[in-house]
């Protein structure tokens, strides 16, 4: 899942990458409007992120770029623009959402989860079938959610915890190696300080398990890793 | 705040025409109007006069000619039938009366046909009251006529006779009406006046010529009302007064009083000039307010992008700490804590501005808030995510009352977020630690709307303050704690928020207990929102 992010101010810019690869996600990075169009031509994102003030061309300048070869790439505009004439501006291009500054991590994840699940575009890799684990959850890569088969209780995921998910799920039985589950999920150029993927499974295990102390859908295999069995 | 921007242009307006009325009443006040006589050349007047008395005597001479020439023949004649065929010729001539030296009257009616009134008959001396008539005694008449041989006899309150001797022992007096002779009189000077009054008409002169029976012979000029003559020329006969009457001709004349004029144009120009200078000192201050407010207002919104990155890295930042160290957690906590109560003041701050600035171009707001249906539990949720640690550090409990049924409101997330998030900020500040806060749902009577209480334990609004409450600026005194922060505008704008998406937002004076009731009421479905999204 790639996404593009426009933004002129070079913190911001770095912690919503920071944010969004956390979350699994690929991130395309241009500082000015010029930038972005031709990244969004070059490597086709599934999903942009269009700060308004912008040098060059300002975020609207390139939605109605993008809007005029590409009517359903879902569009998300960041902005500290403080009229709301700009939100009605920004929507009537064909925006799909407007998150004003200043804003959190997870409101910021919120907001592109359920643009992404309202586009015609779908959530994540549609390529990728559902798949049920245990007779517990059913996990939805294409909806960026997993379904408790108890209740019916959609639980949102991010791509990554989907990609560890079904790594997990495709050596079901197996006790899967830490080393694996990095070289799979975060790719082999990616050195992860140890912790990074505990963190991440007890994040998910909140979410995912009825009782994180004792869970049933992913297990520890200590010393080794992980498992679902 | 913005909206003060009218008034100087509205003051300055009221003194330029303040100005403008000292101006008018001074010039009114001024004003002085005289009604001036004209001078006029009266020669042309003087000069008809003398023609019309030289005209009326030379008719008086011929009358008298008359007179004697019948005498002449009376005398030399002297019966009666000569006597009424030559007085009948006589205008006026009513009675012809032959007085004896001795022995009576002789009476000859000399009127035409019509005799039905009989003439009084003249008397004696000494036999007064008995006839009505002149008193007639041959002694006097021979005296009155040594001289001329005649003498006119006007005694008032009989009519005009002429006596004359006819031989030493006979007198002759003829009774003669006044009004014939003038009549016939005025018919002549009515031919002959015009010619003669043509310079006194030329020359501007009002005047006019009246006979001795009010009769109107010759005029110039028109008479105003009320004018009183100012000249009045008598020309007299025997049988009466003619009169030469002119009148004065005038004119107004519009004078206005120096020394009151200066005074009240000096009052306009003092006025005029302090209108200009308040009105320039007011534009001055509204502009320096003005820039005042939109400072704040770029500091506000540049304050945004720092903040986010405030917000983010403190998200990464947890993300990355691990659980086992709760005194850097903590910390983190806090931090994330306080950016979200600057995020939520740069919010309000510039939400009050942007309606402000809606009030003064007088557009809806409704206008520029993306109505779609949204759940009020999720919105809660979400917005007792960000409370959630700031509440459990003041013990604040959070009671979940009755939250099912329906929930799906017509509302802007944003705006519908910042109502609630406002909300538990007050509750936040006012009730005790220790305290609790509770959500109570429900619809409205009609079912079209859903009805959100938000309950706290503090200590409670008095109903005397309910309009203060949500007015911008104001905290209520005797509710403000030490240490309570906040712009004092959450409020003002949670029911600004509500009321744009056709909502209310009210405080609940009926129910028991303590602690404050607000109450937010929000459409079902959507009415007069402009819907962009859906």
């Amino acid at each position: 899942m790639k996404i593009l992010i426009a933004e002129d101010d070079p913190v911001s810019l770095d912690s919503i990458e920071a944010c969004l690869s956390g979350e699994g996600f690929s991130t395309l990075l241009a500082k000015n409007g010029n930038e972005a169009i031709q990244m969004w031509e070059a490597e086709k994102p599934d999903l942009v992120c269009l700060d308004i003030m912008m040098p060059e061309k300002d975020g609207f300048e390139v939605c109605r770029h993008i809007r005029e070869s590409d009517k359903s790439l879902p569009i998300l505009f960041l902005s500290a623009k403080n009229e709301e004439i700009d939100v009605v501006v920004g929507l009537e291009l064909g925006a799909d959402d407007f998150i004003r500054k200043p804003f959190g991590k997870h409101e910021l994840i919120a907001r592109i989860r359920s643009v992404l699940r309202r586009s015609d575009k779908g959530g994540g890799d549609s390529e990728i079938q559902s798949f049920r684990i245990r007779d517990l959850v059913t996990v939805y890569p294409s909806r960026l959610c997993a379904v408790r088969e108890s209740s019916g209780e959609e639980i949102e995921l991010s791509p990554r915890e989907i990609s560890i998910l079904g790594f997990l799920h495709e050596h079901v039985g197996e006790a899967v190696q830490r080393d694996q589950i990095f070289d799979h999920c975060w790719g082999i150029d990616y050195y992860p300080e140890s912790r990074t993927l505990d963190q991440h499974m007890v994040r998910l295990r909140k979410r995912l398990e009825l009782d994180p102390a004792n869970p049933e859908i992913v297990e520890t295999v200590r010393g080794v890793g992980y498992r679902i069995r | 705040m913005f909206s003060a921007r009218h008034s100087p242009v509205w003051i300055l307006a009221l003194i330029l025409i303040s100005a403008g009325a000292v101006l008018v009443l001074g010039f009114l006040f001024a004003r002085e109007s005289q009604v001036v006589t004209i001078e006029q050349d009266r020669a042309p007047l003087s000069r008809f006069t003398s023609e019309l008395l030289k005209e009326v005597r030379s008719l008086d001479d011929l009358y008298e000619s008359r007179l004697l020439a019948v005498r002449a023949r009376i005398a030399s004649g002297g019966n009666t039938l000569l006597v009424s065929s030559e007085c009948r010729e006589i205008v006026g001539a009513e009675q012809a009366i032959i007085v004896p030296r001795e022995g009576d009257f002789v009476l000859l009616d000399l009127r035409g046909a019509d005799r039905s009134v009989s003439l009084p008959r003249p008397v004696k001396k000494g036999d007064e009251g008995v006839g009505g008539g002149m008193i007639l005694d041959f002694d006097d008449l021979e005296r009155g006529c040594f001289v001329s041989g005649f003498q006119w006899l006007d005694r008032p309150g009989y009519e005009l006779h002429f006596a004359m001797m006819l031989d030493d022992d006979t007198a002759f007096v003829l009774r003669i009406e006044k009004a014939a002779a003038i009549h016939a009189a005025d018919d002549w000077l009515a031919s002959w006046a015009p010619e003669v009054f043509g310079p006194v008409q030329a020359s501007g002169i009002t005047a006019s010529v009246e006979s001795p029976l009010k009769q109107l012979i010759a005029s110039a000029g028109s008479v105003e009302e009320d004018s009183s003559p100012n000249l009045i020329l008598p020309v007299s006969s025997v049988f009466g007064e003619w009169r030469v009457v002119s009148h004065p001709q005038t004119e107004v004349v519009t004078n206005y009083n120096l020394p009151v004029m200066i005074g009240a144009s000096a009052l306009a120009v003092v006025l005029v000039l302090a209108g200009v200078f308040g009105f320039t000192q007011q534009l001055q201050a509204v502009r320096l307010a003005e820039q005042r407010v939109s400072f704040v207002n770029r500091v506000s919104h540049e304050l945004r992008t720092p903040m986010t990155n405030i917000l983010l890295n403190v998200d990464l930042l947890e993300d990355s700490v691990e659980e086992s160290n709760r005194i850097a957690a903590k910390r983190l906590g806090l931090v994330r804590e306080e950016a979200g109560r600057l995020s939520r003041l740069l919010e309000n701050v510039l939400c009050f501005s942007r309606r402000d600035k809606l009030k003064d171009t007088q557009d809806e707001p409704g206008q520029t808030l993306r109505a779609v249906p949204c759940s009020m539990v999720e919105m809660i949720d979400a917005v007792l995510d960000q409370f959630g640690p700031t509440l459990s550090r003041k013990h604040i409990r959070v009671v979940r009352g009755d939250l099912s049924g329906s929930d799906l409101v017509v509302a802007d997330r944003d705006a519908l977020m910042q109502i609630i998030s406002n909300l538990i900020s007050n509750v936040e500040k006012y009730a005790a630690a220790g305290g609790s806060l509770e959500f109570v749902m429900g619809v409205s009577e009609m079912n079209d709307a859903v009805v959100l209480s938000v309950i706290d334990s503090g200590p409670g609004i008095p109903r005397s303050d309910a309009a203060k409450v949500f007015r911008p600026f104001e905290r209520l005194s005797e509710a403000t704690k030490e240490g309570v922060s906040g712009t004092g505008l959450g409020l003002a704008i949670a029911r600004d928020l509500a009321e744009s998406m056709n909502g209310s937002l009210e405080i609940d004076f009926e129910r028991r207990g303590e602690g404050a009731c607000f109450v937010l009421t929000l459409p079902k479905t959507a009415k007069n929102i402009v819907s962009i999204a859906s």
